[in-house]
């Protein structure tokens, strides 16, 4: 392969963020571009984060303040004190290295990186705490603002020994509702605005780092050139390594499987010390629900053991069936009892609780009753109202002639629904509304009618006219004020209703455009009244119909 | 065979599956060298996972096309928990070749 995993997904970032070509992604080696060799260095030198320290090591040797004491940052990693100090810790890291997972610590977040003896590093934050980790660890915090979350991280996972820390990821992360995956050794740390995040990798070193930020790489360029031509003469030696094996094993490229072992050390030892954390998270839910049946069940448990418990326990289980038979079952018990006190209570309390129970069971049942009935109206109600709307909506005016029809007769349905109040209150309200409604309507068609018939009077058209008239010349002194018409246009307009209101235009055109609008309100309200006088009938002889059977709809 | 599993080759080298990839309607296994006692060493490749007659056949995939592909795989997956968006993007790229 020509790329390690913790290489290929920064590579695949920058290819997918057009950084780098799909052939450089592919090739690295062959790349041309030196912007594309630049960043190409600045990924391998951020991913693998090793210490090349020949370069640093020759420049310290070569300083001629050797014993000056100083604080260097070599491979990302901070070093404090002499340079012959500081060279001897960086040979100790280098060598670590060769062995152990990578390390990078930045010197923003320890002041002070120090690699001990039994593969410890000790570790100084900036506020004087000083950590001592086990096993090498890997960070970079390039963005400041990690800082402080990145030191409390590290705290954290010092201080647990990473389980709590991974305890506190997983809880801080939204699973929607997948089961907590178990992680990985190699898994990737990675520091993103704060939040401490975590990552797969393909490579299978227990290693944190904080996410690289493309941006950040191209700051990196001058200090990764050099590791470039490095990496490109070992990238060269390893390809033709692999050449030269694979030309070696070409008829051997198919291989049986002889034995498959579930992995152990690699996984199942973090398995056994991590998935007592999921489970825990799981059992804690379970136990959530469980716990008032359970306390329920423990309680009725140590209840029944008693004699007086068990009896009342009984008697009640009885007396939820039948009265007669709880007392039957009651009797029965009469052994468990110890004394004339005990039974009397426990029938006292047998008969009390089938009492109440009795009074429940009918409360519900006419609560029951009463709320299907309630239901029902609002359904038919429900129903009457949409088919009306659906109908207006739908049912175009008819002919005003064909409503001028006389009206269906209201005296003799008003009567049946006064016959019908003596045998059932269920309608009343809806007939009562009902008629409101069509006595409202029949109004408004009787004012329009006269308004109409008035029309013709002479005396009321004179102050129809005067009213039209003036509400006209309102109109046009508002144009006026308001700048929409000049002075000259203003005039004509007025003289022009002026003479149309003395040569009996105006009128006319008043009278007509009233008339036109008078009928088409008479006919909507007569269409109105049909519908009404139709709702009246269903509500009347379908409510009427049915609370007495054997009459029949009338309909 | 399946992830997390030590397997040994008839040549006697152990392989600890790492990833497991569907690709193609075949199943990829992303596999690094390791010892019996899982101490592995950086040396990654993807194996073909083929059964015969109940037995399992692991094939070293050396076609660089699908390496490459193998890799976008798992490391869209992997991308996809830190930039969704990416993720998504590389998958969709790849169906779209």
């Amino acid at each position: 392969m020509m790329y390690e995993g913790k290489i290929i997904n920064k590579a695949t970032i920058a290819y997918l963020k057009g950084l780098l070509s799909e052939q450089t992604l592919l090739d690295p080696l062959a790349v041309e571009s030196t912007e594309e060799k630049e960043i190409i260095s600045a990924i391998r030198i951020l991913s693998y984060a090793k210490i090349n320290t020949d370069e640093e090591e020759a420049k310290l040797a070569k300083d001629s303040s050797y014993e000056k004491k100083s604080e260097r940052t070599i491979g990302g990693i901070s070093f404090a004190g002499t340079n012959k100090e500081i060279l001897e810790q960086a040979t100790q890291v280098r060598d670590c290295l060769k062995h152990n997972p990578l390390v990078k610590m930045d010197s923003a977040i320890a002041s002070k990186t120090l690699y001990k003896e039994n593969d410890t590093f000790e570790l100084t934050l900036k506020d004087g705490e000083v950590l001592t980790f086990k096993k090498p660890i890997i960070v970079e915090s390039i963005n400041p603002s990690d800082i402080a979350s990145t030191e409390a991280y590290l705290k954290s996972f010092y201080e647990k020994y990473n389980k709590e820390a991974l305890q506190k990821y997983y809880k801080s992360r939204k699973y929607k509702g997948k089961t907590p995956r178990i992680p990985y050794p190699h898994e990737l740390f990675v520091f993103t605005n704060g939040e401490a995040k975590i990552r797969k990798s393909t490579e299978p070193c227990t290693y944190y780092e904080k996410v690289v930020e493309l941006t950040s790489v191209k700051k990196d360029r001058k200090k990764a050139k050099h590791f470039f031509q490095k990496r490109k003469e070992l990238a060269l030696a390893k390809k033709d390594t692999e050449n030269k094996k694979e030309e070696s094993n070409v008829t051997t490229k198919r291989h049986k499987v002889i034995n498959r072992v579930p992995g152990k050390e690699f996984f199942k030892k973090i398995k056994d010390y991590f998935v007592k954390e999921g489970e825990e998270e799981e059992w804690k839910q379970a136990w959530n629900s469980i716990v008032p049946f359970a306390i329920a069940g423990v309680f009725l448990s140590v209840f029944k053991f008693t004699p007086f418990g068990d009896a009342i326990l009984k008697g009640l289980v009885s007396c939820i069936k039948f009265v007669p038979k709880a007392f039957i079952n009651a009797s029965k018990l009469i052994p468990y009892f110890r004394g004339q006190l005990l039974l009397s209570s426990a029938m006292l309390s047998a008969c009390t609780f089938n009492l109440i129970m009795l009074i429940s069971l009918a409360g519900v049942g006419v609560f029951t009753c009463v709320a299907i009935k309630k239901r029902l109206k609002k359904i038919k109600e429900k129903t009457v109202q949409e088919s009306l709307q659906k109908e207006s909506e739908t049912k175009e005016p008819e002919d005003p002639k064909k409503t001028e029809e006389p009206m269906p007769p209201l005296l003799p349905d008003l009567e049946q629904a006064e016959k019908n109040k003596r045998e059932s209150t269920i309608n009343i309200g809806n007939l009562s509304g009902c008629m409101l409604r069509m006595n409202e309507v029949k109004t408004q068609i009787k004012e329009c009618e006269f308004l109409q018939e008035n029309l013709d009077d002479p005396i009321a058209a004179q102050n129809n006219l005067e009213v039209f008239f003036n509400t006209l010349l309102t109109q046009e002194n508002e144009k006026l004020a308001e700048g929409l018409v000049d002075e000259p246009t203003y005039n004509k307009n007025v003289a022009v209703l002026t003479n149309a209101k003395n040569d009996g235009t105006l009128l006319n055109q008043h009278n007509n455009e009233i008339r036109k609008r008078l009928d088409e309100r008479i006919a909507k309200l007569k269409y109105k009244l049909d519908l009404l006088l139709e709702q009246y009938d269903i509500i009347h002889f379908g409510s009427s119909a049915q609370m007495t059977a054997g009459k029949g709809k009338t309909i | 065979m399946k992830v997390e599993e030590v397997i040994t080759l008839d040549n006697g080298i152990h392989y600890l599956l790492i990833e497991e990839v569907e690709y193609e309607e075949k199943k990829y296994f992303l596999a690094v060298e390791s010892t019996e006692d899982e101490i592995v060493y950086s040396n990654f490749k993807y194996f073909l996972e083929t059964q015969e007659n109940g037995e399992f056949f692991v094939e070293e995939v050396d076609d660089t096309t699908l390496v490459r592909n193998l890799t976008l795989i798992v490391s869209a997956s992997q991308i996809a928990e830190t930039y969704p968006e990416l993720g998504k993007q590389m998958l969709e790229e790849l169906e779209s070749h």
